[in-house]
């Protein structure tokens, strides 16, 4: 099928039922897959940090972020 | 018909009402569905309480407190039942926004009391909003725990407030507050089966039965 259809917004009917208090609140922005897409700016130094950490420990860069992120937020953000 | 049972306020008495309409239109062998839209489930453990005892009918009863999940399931399940009662609200909740889309009646019960009648204007708020998106929700306001005596000052004042709240109609066929409806529905019954029976709480059942269905 060469044309796709527009994709539908959400009726008035859907959105009546959401905006209820109880309603599941959604966070804005791109989903991808599990996870949810946000824009981070970064100094460049720091980058090359964990870039170079990164390499070492054979991850990606998004994967050290956001394992450095996960540290901080369990297990707060200084070192004890 | 689908009919909800429903207010913003809670405290209303809107489960009891709730089952005790659900089983009287299974006892004039009708096939009903109880949907229980509230998160605290009454009037699901009332009708389980009911079918541990094995009182007949059975009424078929779900608890949806999700407002799309609820709306998915009647407009899925609704051609088998004749008549879904649905017992929703206590507050504002996405479950009482898509009983008031599905609803043919919104039966909105209120107690003679300041609060309460205060208390119409937000779900009077809700009803306009419904009927933005959708046509043809009937909407009726009915006095519930009215206190006894036919000239009872507050029933009056009560019910003349609800001229103010024009999203509404008045019915006048008050349930008042009778220990038989409580008793009754704290057993998962209605008032129209209960023995020793409650001749004036079933009167005023049937009362309101006759003018909604």
């Amino acid at each position: 099928m060469a044309i796709t259809k527009p994709k539908t917004k959400p009726s008035n009917v859907d959105n009546f039922i959401s905006g209820a208090p109880d309603a599941e609140v959604k966070p804005k922005g791109v989903k991808k897959g599990n996870k949810q897409q946000i824009s981070l700016t970064i100094a460049p130094t720091l980058l090359i940090k964990i870039d170079a950490l990164a390499e070492e420990l054979g991850q990606t860069r998004a994967a050290l972020i956001n394992m450095a992120i996960y540290r901080a937020v369990e297990h707060g953000l200084l070192k004890e | 018909m689908i009919i909800t049972v429903g207010n913003t306020k809670g405290g209303v008495g809107k489960t009891t009402l709730a089952v005790n309409l659900a089983i009287a239109r299974a006892l004039a062998g009708r096939e009903v569905w109880l949907i229980d839209g509230d998160r605290q489930g009454t009037a699901q453990t009332a009708i389980s309480i009911r079918s541990d005892a094995g009182h007949t009918p059975g009424i078929a009863c779900s608890s949806y407190s999700d407002g799309p999940t609820l709306r998915a399931q009647v407009q899925q399940q609704s051609s088998k039942y004749e008549d879904i009662v649905i017992d929703a609200g206590g507050r504002d909740s996405t479950a009482l926004r898509a009983a008031l889309i599905l609803s043919d009646v919104l039966l909105v019960p209120f107690q003679p009391r300041s609060y309460d009648v205060w208390a119409l204007n937000d779900i009077a708020a809700l009803v306009d909003e419904a009927r933005s998106v959708r046509d043809g929700l009937r909407a009726y306001a009915i006095l519930n725990f009215a206190d006894p005596g036919e000239l009872s000052t507050d029933n009056i004042e009560a019910a003349e407030a609800v001229a103010d709240v024009p999203q509404f109609e008045y019915l006048n066929t008050s349930i008042r507050r009778r220990k038989a409806f409580a008793n009754a529905a704290g057993q998962g019954r209605s008032v129209l089966e209960i023995k020793p029976g409650d001749k004036k709480a079933k009167d005023e059942l049937n009362a309101l039965i006759n003018i909604l269905f």
